[in-house]
């Protein structure tokens, strides 16, 4: 493979179709290492698509897809993915609300994650200090005892984030984090964001043109499968192309 | 709260077991307290029902794998244990065949066939009874759950399994008693079977396994390793992206549990003194759903009530009102999943709840 480059993400050429409906044609974007990217679109412009895409979920048809340079996604499953250290929070909190705050972040963090091993695994207590700063980090310390269940949307959205950073990602794939919030906790989760690029590669995919703006961050614009616009939030929504898709509507 | 539980109904358990060992079997004379065979047996099947309805609990109730072919692996772990006790009939058979069983020798076979050799030997026996449905369960679950067979579709396909594993077993062909199954067992490790010590000591050891595997599980369960199911329950996709693979946890769950299943087939085998393919009948695998469902799934000591309230109203509407018993066990079914989603577990709950305000907090289920 001659693609060899310190992209933190690499897709080039992806393709992939459902039914002859081409979900991502030729879709091509490259990630520096650290760097926080927002991704927006119209409904059914590949956003999701792409996250599977990079998680292992689906395949393409063709294109090729690196993480960190070295890593092919295309031959790899999601296990293998996540272990490599992709971190993926979907658009629909996905906590496990049978257990505790506590519990789940326990879950999330690296270690052994065979079955036997999981039957005999303690945390020690250098592991669990980290795991209190992580959800002292997501703003979720008071809350750490109560049930994943009982706790608000906004807050399942903070605890899934915390759980990916115990994954201790090099990419993270944040689909919608804004999704049903409130203003101030729209404004703490681009605080949240924001923050985490740098030790992080950060990949937000966002609806909400406020938040995109907030994160302050290259905005990628998706239609029809492939990257139609590039660059900073003022330079893309003055694009006439991107005007007339997505904001102009 | 769900620990009191579980306490009080290993107690319960201890002091079955203690009693029945005091009175039956220390001092079977003196007080003249021992309870007698008929008793005896009706007990002992009870505490092999609960130790499966604990196995299925394991994988529905905490991993959401609903199997409607549990029954098969409970089966598959009786028919182990029958051929054992076959096996020690000896010469004492009707036909009086030192090598062959009876059924054998009226099929006009005259040599066993070779799966049959070993099962004199019960440290053999013992093994097969945990390697049979071990080793069904690690095949049917290693192409089910890679292949990302789940749910309703998973169901159909374990009730398929137990349905085609009575078909063959019905047929004399295969070499398992055909229609009549095994039966007309005369000795258990050199005990006569029917002896009321023996039935006591069965019981007695059904109970012990019983405690076993309650205190088994529910360590399991309260490990890393029970959250991961927990997570596979509530939400595969979660655990899959967190780096956890799924199939071979549900793998080793369902392989888990099989072997649970067999082994409580295997002690229900001797107490009962039959085993046919009508233990592999479809109906028999949903009443092991509708036992947990009774008593509540994913509590697991739940499960273990619910097999043995669900059995002591079988025993006594099957006597009373045998007509009646399968519109009442279809009722128990409609109304418990409508007024009681948590079973008697919930109710349970659910009381202490109202006593106790301040203490009471319970796990929340999803639905199935």
């Amino acid at each position: 493979m001659t693609l060899e480059n310190k992209n933190a993400l690499y897709m080039e050429s992806i393709s992939v179709s459902f039914d002859g409906f081409k979900a991502l044609n030729s879709l091509s974007i490259a990630l520096d290492s650290g760097e926080l990217r927002a991704i927006i679109g119209p409904n059914g412009a590949g956003k999701s698509t792409m996250m599977d895409v990079v998680t292992g979920k689906t395949r393409p048809s063709s294109g090729v897809a690196l993480l960190s340079g070295r890593y092919d996604l295309l031959k790899l499953d999601e296990v293998k993915i996540a272990n490599l250290g992709v971190g993926r929070k979907f658009q629909k909190p996905s906590v496990i609300e049978s257990l505790t705050v506590r519990e789940n972040l326990e879950l999330a963090f690296v270690g052994n994650r065979s079955p036997l091993s999981s039957l005999l695994v303690k945390l020690s207590s250098e592991n669990q200090d980290e795991l209190e700063n992580t959800c002292a980090r997501v703003g979720l310390s008071e809350s750490i005892k109560q049930s994943a269940g009982d706790l608000s949307h906004g807050q399942k959205q903070w605890l899934e984030i915390g759980m990916l950073l115990l994954q201790k990602p090099t990419l993270l794939l944040v689909d919608e984090p804004a999704a049903g919030m409130t203003d101030t906790e729209t404004m703490r989760t681009a605080d949240l964001l924001k923050s985490l690029a740098g030790r992080h590669t950060v990949v937000v995919v966002e609806h909400d043109m406020d938040f995109v703006e907030a994160l302050e961050c290259r905005v990628s614009v998706l239609h029809e499968g492939t990257v139609i616009a590039e660059g900073s939030h003022a330079h893309v929504s003055g694009d006439s192309h991107v005007i007339e898709v997505y904001l102009g509507r | 709260m769900d620990q009191l539980f579980r306490k009080l109904t290993l107690a319960f358990v201890i002091v079955v077991v203690l009693y029945v060992f005091i009175n039956n079997i220390l001092f079977p004379e003196s007080f003249g307290l021992g309870l007698d065979s008929y008793y005896l047996t009706l007990i002992g099947k009870y505490l092999c029902f609960a130790i499966l309805a604990l196995a299925l609990d394991a994988v529905w109730g905490y991993c959401g794998i609903l199997s409607l072919g549990h029954g098969a692996f409970f089966a598959l772990g009786g028919y182990a244990m029958g051929m054992y006790l076959m096996r020690q009939i000896g010469d004492r058979g009707v036909y009086g065949d030192p090598l062959l069983p009876d059924f054998m020798v009226f099929l006009n076979w005259t040599e066993l066939p070779w799966f049959w050799t070993g099962f004199d030997q019960p440290w053999f026996a013992a093994l097969m009874v945990i390697m049979v449905p071990g080793l069904l369960a690690f095949f049917f679950g290693w192409f089910a759950f890679r292949s990302r067979v789940s749910g309703v579709y998973l169901s159909i396909i374990t009730q398929a399994l137990t349905y085609a594993l009575m078909l063959a077993f019905f047929r004399n062909e295969m070499g398992f008693g055909g229609n009549n199954g095994l039966t007309d067992f005369k000795d258990i490790l050199g005990y006569p079977i029917s002896a009321e010590s023996t039935r006591a000591s069965l019981m007695i050891l059904s109970g012990l396994a019983l405690i076993f595997f309650l205190i088994f599980t529910s360590w399991a369960m309260r490990t890393k390793f029970g959250r991961v199911l927990l997570a596979i329950r509530d939400s595969e996709d979660r655990a899959r992206f967190l780096g956890y693979r799924v199939e071979s946890y549900k793998l080793f769950i369902f392989v888990l549990s099989a072997t649970m299943a067999g082994i409580a087939g295997a002690l229900y085998v001797p107490q009962i003194g039959i085993i046919n393919p009508g233990e592999f009948s479809p109906l028999n695998s949903i009443e092991i759903v509708v036992w947990v469902a009774v008593g509540g799934r994913g509590s697991l000591y739940g499960a273990a009530l619910g097999a043995v309230v669900v059995n002591l109203a079988k025993t006594y509407f099957t006597g009373a009102y045998p007509d009646a018993w399968l519109y009442f066990l279809g009722s128990l079914f409609v109304l418990s999943t409508i007024f009681m989603p948590r079973g008697i577990v919930g109710i349970l709950q659910d009381s202490l709840h109202w006593l106790l305000p301040q203490k009471s907090r319970y796990r929340r289920k999803s639905s199935p």
